[in-house]
Protein backbone atom coordinates (compact mmCIF):
# COMPACT_ATOMS: atom_id res chain seq x y z
CA UNK A 1 0.00 0.00 0.00
CA UNK A 2 1.56 3.11 -1.03
CA UNK A 3 1.06 6.04 1.70
CA UNK A 4 1.63 9.58 1.20
CA UNK A 5 2.29 12.18 4.15
CA UNK A 6 2.72 15.83 3.71
CA UNK A 7 5.11 17.82 5.71
CA UNK A 8 8.04 19.90 4.65
CA UNK A 9 11.34 18.57 3.19
CA UNK A 10 14.44 20.36 4.96
CA UNK A 11 17.34 20.12 3.15
CA UNK A 12 20.80 21.58 4.88
CA UNK A 13 24.23 20.52 5.61
CA UNK A 14 25.28 17.62 7.96
CA UNK A 15 25.90 19.42 11.25
CA UNK A 16 22.98 20.79 11.17
CA UNK A 17 20.66 17.53 10.25
CA UNK A 18 22.29 16.71 13.80
CA UNK A 19 21.33 20.33 15.29
CA UNK A 20 17.78 19.72 14.44
CA UNK A 21 17.74 16.20 15.74
CA UNK A 22 18.83 17.56 18.95
CA UNK A 23 16.02 20.31 18.93
CA UNK A 24 13.79 17.32 18.19
CA UNK A 25 15.00 15.52 21.30
CA UNK A 26 14.46 18.62 23.12
CA UNK A 27 11.05 19.07 22.30
CA UNK A 28 10.47 15.55 23.43
CA UNK A 29 6.37 15.24 23.50
CA UNK A 30 6.07 17.38 20.52
CA UNK A 31 8.61 16.19 18.43
CA UNK A 32 8.56 17.30 14.95
CA UNK A 33 10.52 15.00 12.97
CA UNK A 34 8.31 12.92 10.56
CA UNK A 35 10.90 11.14 9.09
CA UNK A 36 14.68 11.36 9.04
CA UNK A 37 15.48 10.39 5.26
CA UNK A 38 19.37 10.60 4.87
CA UNK A 39 22.59 12.78 5.86
CA UNK A 40 21.05 16.38 4.60
CA UNK A 41 17.45 15.39 4.10
CA UNK A 42 14.75 15.38 6.77
CA UNK A 43 11.02 15.68 6.89
CA UNK A 44 9.26 17.42 9.27
CA UNK A 45 5.81 19.00 10.24
CA UNK A 46 4.83 21.88 8.75
CA UNK A 47 3.84 24.11 11.67
CA UNK A 48 7.76 23.59 12.82
CA UNK A 49 9.07 25.71 10.38
CA UNK A 50 8.95 29.47 13.03
CA UNK A 51 10.46 27.28 15.68
CA UNK A 52 13.25 25.89 13.97
CA UNK A 53 13.79 28.98 11.95
CA UNK A 54 14.32 30.73 15.32
CA UNK A 55 16.38 28.36 16.97
CA UNK A 56 18.41 28.56 13.76
CA UNK A 57 18.85 32.19 14.22
CA UNK A 58 19.76 31.96 18.09
CA UNK A 59 22.29 29.31 17.31
CA UNK A 60 23.97 31.71 14.02
CA UNK A 61 23.91 34.45 16.68
CA UNK A 62 25.52 32.16 19.45
CA UNK A 63 28.36 31.34 16.83
CA UNK A 64 28.87 35.23 15.71
CA UNK A 65 31.87 36.78 16.88
CA UNK A 66 31.24 40.52 16.85
CA UNK A 67 34.64 42.17 16.14
CA UNK A 68 33.82 45.58 17.95
CA UNK A 69 30.61 46.89 19.22
CA UNK B 1 7.96 26.86 0.65
CA UNK B 2 11.06 27.68 -0.49
CA UNK B 3 13.55 29.97 1.16
CA UNK B 4 16.02 30.75 -1.41
CA UNK B 5 13.84 32.53 -3.58
CA UNK B 6 15.81 35.69 -4.43
CA UNK B 7 14.21 38.06 -6.89
CA UNK B 8 11.62 36.30 -8.00
CA UNK B 9 10.34 36.69 -11.27
CA UNK B 10 12.89 38.42 -13.39
CA UNK B 11 12.06 42.22 -14.41
CA UNK B 12 11.17 42.72 -18.37
CA UNK B 13 14.25 44.56 -19.46
CA UNK B 14 13.38 48.44 -20.31
CA UNK B 15 15.42 50.12 -22.90
CA UNK B 16 18.82 52.09 -21.33
CA UNK B 17 19.22 54.73 -24.24
CA UNK B 18 17.03 55.63 -27.94
CA UNK B 19 18.37 52.81 -29.66
CA UNK B 20 17.64 50.57 -27.91
CA UNK B 21 14.12 51.83 -27.51
CA UNK B 22 13.64 52.13 -31.67
CA UNK B 23 14.85 48.67 -32.11
CA UNK B 24 11.51 47.00 -30.60
CA UNK B 25 9.62 49.38 -32.88
CA UNK B 26 7.47 47.80 -35.69
CA UNK B 27 8.15 48.59 -39.41
CA UNK B 28 5.13 50.59 -39.52
CA UNK B 29 5.74 52.06 -36.33
CA UNK B 30 8.78 53.42 -37.69
CA UNK B 31 7.52 54.42 -40.75
CA UNK B 32 4.94 56.58 -39.16
CA UNK B 33 7.72 58.11 -36.74
CA UNK B 34 9.78 58.88 -40.17
CA UNK B 35 6.44 61.83 -41.01
CA UNK B 36 8.79 63.98 -38.86
CA UNK B 37 11.98 64.81 -39.54
CA UNK B 38 12.75 65.41 -36.09
CA UNK B 39 12.31 61.63 -35.49
CA UNK B 40 14.98 60.94 -38.89
CA UNK B 41 17.28 62.96 -37.49
CA UNK B 42 17.21 61.48 -33.45
CA UNK B 43 17.51 58.20 -35.37
CA UNK B 44 20.36 59.35 -37.24
CA UNK B 45 21.93 60.62 -34.19
CA UNK B 46 21.81 57.29 -32.21
CA UNK B 47 23.43 54.97 -34.61
CA UNK B 48 26.77 54.66 -34.95
CA UNK B 49 29.19 56.62 -36.70
CA UNK B 50 29.96 54.15 -39.11
CA UNK B 51 26.50 53.51 -39.63
CA UNK B 52 25.41 56.75 -40.30
CA UNK B 53 28.26 57.25 -42.66
CA UNK B 54 26.56 54.54 -44.90
CA UNK B 55 23.48 56.18 -44.76
CA UNK B 56 24.74 59.64 -45.76
CA UNK B 57 26.44 57.46 -48.70
CA UNK B 58 23.29 55.86 -49.72
CA UNK B 59 21.69 58.74 -49.62
CA UNK B 60 23.80 60.79 -51.96
CA UNK B 61 23.76 57.56 -54.15
CA UNK B 62 21.50 58.15 -57.58
CA UNK B 63 18.92 55.59 -56.32
CA UNK B 64 19.85 55.35 -53.03
CA UNK B 65 19.93 51.71 -53.33
CA UNK B 66 23.13 49.31 -52.63
CA UNK B 67 23.99 46.20 -53.30
CA UNK B 68 25.64 43.58 -51.03
CA UNK B 69 28.58 43.61 -52.32
CA UNK B 70 29.17 47.28 -52.79
CA UNK B 71 28.80 47.45 -49.51
CA UNK B 72 31.23 45.51 -48.63
CA UNK B 73 33.64 47.30 -50.98
CA UNK B 74 32.76 50.50 -48.72
CA UNK B 75 34.65 48.10 -46.38
CA UNK B 76 37.65 47.16 -47.70
CA UNK B 77 38.98 44.02 -45.25
CA UNK B 78 42.52 45.25 -45.37
CA UNK B 79 44.62 48.27 -47.08
CA UNK B 80 46.00 45.74 -49.89
CA UNK B 81 42.63 45.72 -51.63
CA UNK B 82 41.88 49.29 -51.47
CA UNK B 83 42.77 49.63 -55.04
CA UNK B 84 40.42 46.86 -55.78
CA UNK B 85 37.84 47.85 -54.11
CA UNK B 86 37.92 51.30 -55.64
CA UNK B 87 37.63 50.03 -59.10
CA UNK B 88 34.61 47.71 -57.67
CA UNK B 89 32.58 50.61 -56.09
CA UNK B 90 32.89 52.81 -59.06
CA UNK B 91 35.86 54.93 -57.54
CA UNK B 92 34.76 55.21 -53.80
CA UNK B 93 37.25 55.41 -51.52
CA UNK B 94 36.80 52.57 -48.98
CA UNK B 95 35.17 54.06 -45.51
CA UNK B 96 36.90 52.36 -43.20
CA UNK B 97 39.01 48.92 -43.04
CA UNK B 98 38.39 45.96 -41.30
CA UNK B 99 35.04 46.25 -40.55
CA UNK B 100 32.50 43.80 -42.08
CA UNK B 101 29.44 45.54 -43.67
CA UNK B 102 26.52 43.43 -42.21
CA UNK B 103 27.77 44.17 -38.76
CA UNK B 104 27.82 48.09 -40.06
CA UNK B 105 24.67 47.99 -41.27
CA UNK B 106 22.89 45.80 -38.67
CA UNK B 107 21.78 48.75 -36.50
CA UNK B 108 20.24 50.23 -39.92
CA UNK B 109 18.57 47.22 -40.42
CA UNK B 110 17.00 47.10 -36.53
CA UNK B 111 15.67 50.79 -36.64
CA UNK B 112 14.10 50.06 -40.35
CA UNK B 113 16.33 52.50 -41.70
CA UNK B 114 17.56 50.51 -44.34
CA UNK B 115 16.10 47.60 -45.91
CA UNK B 116 17.41 44.41 -47.07
CA UNK B 117 15.70 43.60 -50.69
CA UNK B 118 16.68 39.82 -50.99
CA UNK B 119 13.99 39.28 -53.56
CA UNK B 120 15.92 41.20 -55.88
CA UNK B 121 19.26 39.24 -57.87
CA UNK B 122 21.51 40.38 -57.08
CA UNK B 123 19.74 41.64 -53.55
CA UNK B 124 20.50 45.45 -52.49
CA UNK B 125 19.82 47.28 -49.34
CA UNK B 126 17.52 50.34 -50.01
CA UNK B 127 16.83 53.23 -47.96
CA UNK B 128 13.34 53.62 -46.20
CA UNK B 129 11.82 56.11 -49.05
CA UNK B 130 10.46 58.48 -46.18
CA UNK B 131 13.62 58.84 -44.37
CA UNK B 132 15.36 59.36 -47.30
CA UNK B 133 12.93 62.57 -48.02
CA UNK B 134 13.14 63.36 -44.45
CA UNK B 135 16.79 63.54 -44.51
CA UNK B 136 16.51 65.13 -47.84
CA UNK B 137 14.85 68.09 -46.06
CA UNK B 138 17.38 68.11 -42.85
CA UNK B 139 20.00 68.28 -45.74
CA UNK B 140 18.76 71.30 -47.75
CA UNK B 141 18.41 72.94 -43.96
CA UNK B 142 14.68 72.85 -44.98
CA UNK B 143 13.62 72.18 -41.33
CA UNK B 144 11.29 73.28 -38.91
CA UNK B 145 12.22 74.03 -35.66
CA UNK B 146 11.59 71.71 -33.03
CA UNK B 147 8.43 72.38 -31.60
CA UNK B 148 7.37 74.62 -33.90
CA UNK B 149 3.31 75.10 -34.52
CA UNK B 150 2.13 75.99 -37.87
CA UNK B 151 0.33 79.00 -37.02
CA UNK B 152 2.53 80.97 -34.14
CA UNK B 153 6.07 81.55 -34.10
CA UNK B 154 8.12 79.96 -30.99
CA UNK B 155 10.84 81.81 -30.22
CA UNK B 156 9.37 83.73 -27.47
CA UNK B 157 11.99 84.89 -25.37
CA UNK B 158 16.31 84.34 -26.11
CA UNK B 159 17.88 81.96 -23.76
CA UNK B 160 19.55 83.12 -20.81
CA UNK B 161 23.06 81.73 -19.28
CA UNK B 162 21.27 82.00 -15.98
CA UNK B 163 18.13 80.36 -17.62
CA UNK B 164 20.37 77.52 -18.92
CA UNK B 165 22.24 77.52 -15.37
CA UNK B 166 18.69 77.43 -12.85
CA UNK B 167 17.53 74.37 -15.36
CA UNK B 168 20.97 72.35 -14.62
CA UNK B 169 20.12 72.84 -10.95
CA UNK B 170 16.55 72.00 -11.76
CA UNK B 171 17.17 69.05 -13.44
CA UNK B 172 19.34 68.02 -10.94
CA UNK B 173 17.45 68.44 -8.35
CA UNK B 174 14.97 66.33 -9.97
CA UNK B 175 16.78 63.22 -10.76
CA UNK B 176 18.44 63.00 -7.33
CA UNK B 177 14.80 63.35 -5.68
CA UNK B 178 14.16 60.15 -7.80
CA UNK B 179 17.62 58.51 -6.89
CA UNK B 180 17.09 60.00 -2.86
CA UNK B 181 13.60 58.14 -3.10
CA UNK B 182 14.58 55.03 -4.31
CA UNK B 183 17.45 54.72 -1.40
CA UNK B 184 14.68 55.60 1.18
CA UNK B 185 16.36 59.22 2.00
CA UNK B 186 13.35 61.78 1.95
CA UNK B 187 13.65 63.36 5.10
CA UNK B 188 16.38 65.82 3.82
CA UNK B 189 13.97 66.64 0.92
CA UNK B 190 10.85 66.50 2.89
CA UNK B 191 10.05 69.91 1.51
CA UNK B 192 9.64 69.26 -1.56
CA UNK B 193 6.84 67.07 -2.43
CA UNK B 194 7.59 63.51 -3.84
CA UNK B 195 7.58 61.82 -7.06
CA UNK B 196 4.18 61.56 -8.70
CA UNK B 197 2.51 58.42 -9.00
CA UNK B 198 3.46 57.56 -12.01
CA UNK B 199 7.06 57.32 -11.18
CA UNK B 200 6.38 55.44 -8.24
CA UNK B 201 3.94 53.01 -10.18
CA UNK B 202 7.58 53.18 -12.62
CA UNK B 203 10.02 51.97 -9.78
CA UNK B 204 7.49 49.23 -9.19
CA UNK B 205 7.31 48.12 -12.18
CA UNK B 206 10.77 48.17 -13.19
CA UNK B 207 11.23 46.31 -9.64
CA UNK B 208 13.22 48.79 -8.45
CA UNK B 209 11.57 49.12 -5.37
CA UNK B 210 8.82 46.75 -3.84
CA UNK B 211 5.98 46.92 -1.69
CA UNK B 212 6.81 45.71 1.74
CA UNK B 213 5.42 45.39 5.35
CA UNK B 214 7.49 49.09 6.08
CA UNK B 215 6.46 50.50 3.08
CA UNK B 216 8.60 50.72 -0.15
CA UNK B 217 12.28 48.97 -0.44
CA UNK B 218 15.14 48.38 -2.37
CA UNK B 219 15.98 45.47 -4.42
CA UNK B 220 18.71 43.89 -5.64
CA UNK B 221 17.39 45.39 -9.44
CA UNK B 222 17.65 48.92 -7.73
CA UNK B 223 20.93 48.41 -6.48
CA UNK B 224 22.43 47.51 -9.45
CA UNK B 225 20.13 50.40 -10.90
CA UNK B 226 22.52 52.50 -9.03
CA UNK B 227 25.68 51.73 -10.01
CA UNK B 228 24.47 52.41 -13.64
CA UNK B 229 25.12 55.48 -15.53
CA UNK B 230 22.92 58.29 -14.99
CA UNK B 231 21.36 58.08 -19.12
CA UNK B 232 20.54 54.37 -19.14
CA UNK B 233 18.85 55.21 -15.62
CA UNK B 234 16.71 57.41 -17.03
CA UNK B 235 16.30 55.78 -20.10
CA UNK B 236 15.12 52.82 -18.43
CA UNK B 237 12.31 54.71 -16.33
CA UNK B 238 11.47 56.67 -19.17
CA UNK B 239 10.53 53.55 -20.97
CA UNK B 240 9.00 52.07 -18.39
CA UNK B 241 6.76 55.17 -18.10
CA UNK B 242 6.12 55.21 -21.82
CA UNK B 243 5.22 51.44 -22.26
CA UNK B 244 2.96 52.16 -18.85
CA UNK B 245 1.46 55.21 -20.81
CA UNK B 246 1.29 54.40 -24.87
CA UNK B 247 1.24 50.69 -25.10
CA UNK B 248 3.84 49.55 -27.68
CA UNK B 249 2.89 49.31 -31.34
CA UNK B 250 0.16 52.05 -30.83
CA UNK B 251 -0.55 55.63 -32.64
CA UNK B 252 0.00 57.33 -28.73
CA UNK B 253 3.26 56.17 -28.58
CA UNK B 254 4.97 57.36 -31.66
CA UNK B 255 3.07 60.70 -31.10
CA UNK B 256 4.56 60.80 -27.53
CA UNK B 257 7.95 59.88 -28.79
CA UNK B 258 7.94 62.21 -31.59
CA UNK B 259 8.62 64.95 -28.36
CA UNK B 260 11.55 63.35 -27.13
CA UNK B 261 12.64 63.77 -30.56
CA UNK B 262 12.29 66.99 -30.84
CA UNK B 263 13.81 67.74 -27.31
CA UNK B 264 16.97 65.92 -28.63
CA UNK B 265 16.61 68.84 -30.53
CA UNK B 266 15.67 71.70 -28.40
CA UNK B 267 18.02 74.67 -27.31
CA UNK B 268 18.74 74.12 -23.77
CA UNK B 269 17.03 77.22 -21.67
CA UNK B 270 13.89 78.48 -24.55
CA UNK B 271 10.52 78.42 -23.51
CA UNK B 272 8.98 76.46 -25.82
CA UNK B 273 4.68 76.86 -26.28
CA UNK B 274 2.57 74.13 -24.67
CA UNK B 275 -0.05 74.81 -27.04
CA UNK B 276 2.26 73.15 -29.66
CA UNK B 277 2.14 69.45 -27.98
CA UNK B 278 -0.71 66.84 -28.73
CA UNK B 279 -2.53 65.27 -25.95
CA UNK B 280 -0.37 62.25 -25.90
CA UNK B 281 2.62 64.54 -26.08
CA UNK B 282 0.98 66.66 -22.89
CA UNK B 283 0.86 63.62 -20.75
CA UNK B 284 4.19 62.44 -21.35
CA UNK B 285 5.85 66.03 -20.81
CA UNK B 286 4.88 65.36 -17.01
CA UNK B 287 6.63 62.11 -17.10
CA UNK B 288 9.78 63.74 -18.41
CA UNK B 289 9.45 66.80 -16.35
CA UNK B 290 9.46 63.97 -13.12
CA UNK B 291 12.69 63.15 -14.72
CA UNK B 292 14.16 66.61 -15.24
CA UNK B 293 14.16 66.20 -18.53
CA UNK B 294 11.93 69.43 -19.07
CA UNK B 295 10.82 71.95 -16.80
CA UNK B 296 7.21 72.99 -17.50
CA UNK B 297 6.52 76.59 -16.74
CA UNK B 298 3.47 76.72 -13.44
CA UNK B 299 2.27 80.53 -15.03
CA UNK B 300 3.29 80.67 -18.62
CA UNK B 301 2.12 78.26 -20.39
CA UNK B 302 5.70 77.25 -21.67
CA UNK B 303 8.18 74.69 -20.77
CA UNK B 304 12.18 74.85 -21.28
CA UNK B 305 14.35 71.63 -21.83
CA UNK B 306 17.22 70.92 -20.08
CA UNK B 307 20.93 69.91 -20.93
CA UNK B 308 20.33 66.65 -19.63
CA UNK B 309 16.91 66.67 -21.79
CA UNK B 310 18.79 67.11 -24.54
CA UNK B 311 22.07 65.07 -23.90
CA UNK B 312 19.93 61.76 -22.72
CA UNK B 313 18.31 61.50 -26.07
CA UNK B 314 21.31 61.85 -27.82
CA UNK B 315 23.13 59.28 -25.96
CA UNK B 316 24.29 56.87 -27.90
CA UNK B 317 24.35 52.71 -27.79
CA UNK B 318 28.14 53.19 -27.44
CA UNK B 319 28.67 55.73 -25.24
CA UNK B 320 26.46 53.30 -22.93
CA UNK B 321 28.67 50.07 -23.04
CA UNK B 322 32.03 52.93 -22.99
CA UNK B 323 30.83 54.33 -19.82
CA UNK B 324 31.44 57.61 -21.37
CA UNK B 325 28.04 58.75 -22.26
CA UNK B 326 27.41 59.54 -18.54
CA UNK B 327 28.64 62.75 -17.92
CA UNK B 328 26.79 63.36 -15.12
CA UNK B 329 25.37 66.44 -14.80
CA UNK B 330 23.76 64.63 -11.79
CA UNK B 331 26.76 64.58 -9.24
CA UNK B 332 25.88 61.64 -6.88
CA UNK B 333 28.60 62.82 -4.82
CA UNK B 334 32.26 61.72 -4.32
CA UNK B 335 32.55 58.51 -2.06
CA UNK B 336 36.15 57.40 -0.51
CA UNK B 337 35.83 54.29 1.60
CA UNK B 338 38.41 52.61 4.05
CA UNK B 339 36.99 49.26 4.99
CA UNK B 340 39.43 47.83 8.48
CA UNK B 341 39.80 44.47 9.24
CA UNK B 342 37.62 44.77 12.17
CA UNK B 343 34.44 45.78 10.10
CA UNK B 344 34.77 49.52 10.70
CA UNK B 345 34.64 51.26 7.67
CA UNK B 346 35.16 55.03 6.68
CA UNK B 347 33.29 56.65 4.87
CA UNK B 348 34.39 60.36 3.36
CA UNK B 349 31.80 62.13 1.58
CA UNK B 350 29.05 64.64 1.91
CA UNK B 351 26.79 63.49 0.00
CA UNK B 352 23.12 62.03 1.70
CA UNK B 353 22.41 60.06 -1.47
CA UNK B 354 25.60 58.26 -0.59
CA UNK B 355 25.32 58.33 3.02
CA UNK B 356 21.55 56.90 2.58
CA UNK B 357 23.16 54.55 -0.26
CA UNK B 358 25.52 53.14 3.02
CA UNK B 359 23.40 52.66 5.17
CA UNK B 360 21.53 50.30 3.04
CA UNK B 361 23.91 47.67 4.84
CA UNK B 362 26.10 49.52 7.33
CA UNK B 363 25.10 50.44 11.10
CA UNK B 364 25.79 54.31 10.73
CA UNK B 365 27.97 55.28 14.19
CA UNK B 366 29.18 58.56 13.46
CA UNK B 367 28.78 61.47 10.94
CA UNK B 368 31.05 64.17 10.96
CA UNK B 369 31.19 66.87 7.80
CA UNK B 370 32.64 65.02 5.64
CA UNK B 371 33.10 61.34 6.99
CA UNK B 372 30.32 59.13 8.11
CA UNK B 373 31.81 55.50 10.09
CA UNK B 374 29.94 52.57 10.23
CA UNK B 375 30.06 48.94 11.18
CA UNK B 376 29.13 46.07 8.86
CA UNK B 377 27.53 43.87 11.30
CA UNK B 378 25.36 40.55 10.61
CA UNK B 379 22.36 42.21 11.31
CA UNK B 380 22.90 44.89 8.83
CA UNK B 381 24.33 43.08 5.91
CA UNK B 382 21.58 40.73 6.57
CA UNK B 383 19.28 43.37 6.53
CA UNK B 384 20.72 44.20 2.70
CA UNK B 385 20.12 40.64 2.02
CA UNK B 386 16.82 39.94 2.50
CA UNK B 387 16.30 42.89 0.25
CA UNK B 388 18.01 40.53 -2.73
CA UNK B 389 21.32 42.06 -2.52
CA UNK B 390 23.80 39.63 -2.88
CA UNK B 391 27.28 39.60 -1.51
CA UNK B 392 28.91 40.12 -4.32
CA UNK B 393 27.17 43.37 -5.19
CA UNK B 394 28.31 44.30 -1.98
CA UNK B 395 32.20 43.62 -2.29
CA UNK B 396 31.62 45.00 -5.70
CA UNK B 397 30.68 48.28 -4.64
CA UNK B 398 32.73 48.21 -1.05
CA UNK B 399 35.59 47.77 -4.13
CA UNK B 400 34.81 49.92 -6.50
CA UNK B 401 34.73 53.09 -3.99
CA UNK B 402 37.91 52.55 -2.18
CA UNK B 403 39.54 55.31 -1.13
CA UNK B 404 42.88 56.15 -3.33
CA UNK B 405 45.44 55.74 -0.51
CA UNK B 406 44.46 52.47 0.35
CA UNK B 407 47.22 50.22 -0.53
CA UNK B 408 45.34 47.28 -1.94
CA UNK B 409 42.79 47.95 -4.56
CA UNK B 410 40.46 45.45 -2.27
CA UNK B 411 38.65 45.26 0.70
CA UNK B 412 40.41 42.94 3.52
CA UNK B 413 39.60 39.46 2.44
CA UNK B 414 38.18 38.86 6.11
CA UNK B 415 35.29 41.28 5.29
CA UNK B 416 34.55 40.02 2.28
CA UNK B 417 34.91 36.09 2.81
CA UNK B 418 32.67 37.10 6.11
CA UNK B 419 29.97 38.74 3.68
CA UNK B 420 29.91 35.35 1.58
CA UNK B 421 29.79 33.31 4.98
CA UNK B 422 26.50 35.62 5.82
CA UNK B 423 25.21 35.03 2.94
CA UNK B 424 25.82 31.36 2.47
CA UNK B 425 24.27 31.15 5.95
CA UNK B 426 20.96 32.17 4.33
CA UNK B 427 21.29 28.76 2.02
CA UNK B 428 21.98 26.58 4.76
CA UNK B 429 18.91 25.53 5.10
CA UNK B 430 16.31 25.20 2.11
CA UNK B 431 13.15 23.98 3.32
CA UNK B 432 10.53 22.85 0.91
CA UNK B 433 6.14 21.89 1.30
CA UNK B 434 6.59 18.18 0.31
CA UNK B 435 5.10 15.00 0.28
CA UNK B 436 6.54 12.08 1.13
CA UNK B 437 5.65 8.82 -0.66
CA UNK B 438 6.18 5.53 0.75
CA UNK B 439 5.07 1.69 1.37
CA UNK B 440 5.92 0.59 -1.92
CA UNK B 441 5.38 -3.10 -2.63
CA UNK B 442 7.84 -3.53 -5.60
CA UNK B 443 10.77 -1.47 -6.75
CA UNK B 444 9.28 -1.78 -10.49
CA UNK B 445 6.52 0.89 -9.48
CA UNK B 446 8.76 2.52 -7.02
CA UNK B 447 10.99 2.99 -10.46
CA UNK B 448 8.47 4.00 -12.32
CA UNK B 449 6.96 6.61 -9.95
CA UNK B 450 10.47 8.01 -9.90
CA UNK B 451 11.10 8.79 -13.39
CA UNK B 452 7.16 10.37 -13.60
CA UNK B 453 7.88 12.74 -10.34
CA UNK B 454 11.02 13.27 -12.44
CA UNK B 455 9.52 14.22 -15.47
CA UNK B 456 7.07 16.24 -14.09
CA UNK B 457 9.26 18.48 -12.19
CA UNK B 458 8.29 17.21 -9.40
CA UNK B 459 10.70 15.16 -7.36
CA UNK B 460 12.77 16.49 -4.60
CA UNK B 461 14.72 13.24 -2.97
CA UNK B 462 14.67 9.87 -3.80
CA UNK B 463 16.26 6.69 -2.26
CA UNK B 464 15.73 3.76 -3.67
CA UNK B 465 16.80 1.57 -0.76
CA UNK B 466 14.51 2.48 0.97
CA UNK B 467 11.83 2.72 -1.58
CA UNK B 468 11.10 6.10 -0.28
CA UNK B 469 10.54 9.47 -2.21
CA UNK B 470 9.67 12.79 -1.97
CA UNK B 471 7.76 15.48 -4.22
CA UNK B 472 7.05 18.85 -4.31
CA UNK B 473 3.19 19.86 -2.10
CA UNK B 474 2.30 21.94 -5.08
CA UNK B 475 3.07 19.02 -7.72
CA UNK B 476 1.62 15.89 -5.35
CA UNK B 477 -2.18 15.68 -7.09
CA UNK B 478 -0.80 15.27 -10.24
CA UNK B 479 1.93 12.34 -9.06
CA UNK B 480 -1.18 10.70 -6.58
CA UNK B 481 -2.81 11.02 -9.95
CA UNK B 482 -0.63 9.33 -11.71
CA UNK B 483 -0.51 6.15 -9.13
CA UNK B 484 -4.02 6.01 -8.62
CA UNK B 485 -3.94 5.42 -12.89
CA UNK B 486 -1.18 3.04 -13.12
CA UNK B 487 -2.46 1.16 -9.48
CA UNK B 488 0.66 1.23 -8.32
CA UNK B 489 1.45 -0.42 -4.95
Amino acid sequence: MVNATYGTLVTCDEPMKQFLRHLDEQHAPNRFIICDLDETHVLVHTWALDLIREELEKLYEENHYVAIS
Amino acid sequence: MNEVVRGGVRPHKYAENMFQELEQWSRSDMQRAFRSEHAAHAVLRCVPNLARLVVMRMLLGSSRTCSASELSAWFAQDGHRSDYAKSRSGGQTPIATGHSHTRVVEPLLRLHVVRLVESAVPPFYELDPAFADRMDQILTANVRPPFDSEHESNSVVLDSPALVQRLEVFAKRRWERVLHFLVGSDSESASVSGPSDELVNALLKTRLLENCEEGLRITHVGFQFLLKDTYAQIWSLLACMLEHLFPAGSQHRVDAMGLLFQIALAVPGKPYKLSCLDANQSRFLKCCDELGLVQVGEKEQAFCVTRMGVNLVNSKQEDVASHSGGHLSVDMGELQLIVETNFRVYAYTSSSFQIALLSLFLDMRYRLPNLVVGHITKSSVRAAMSNGITAEQLVRFLNAHLHPMVEKACIPPCVSDELYLWEAEQDRVRTDDAVMIDGFESTLSFDALTTHANEIDALLWSNPRRLMLVVKAEKAEGVKQYIREQALR
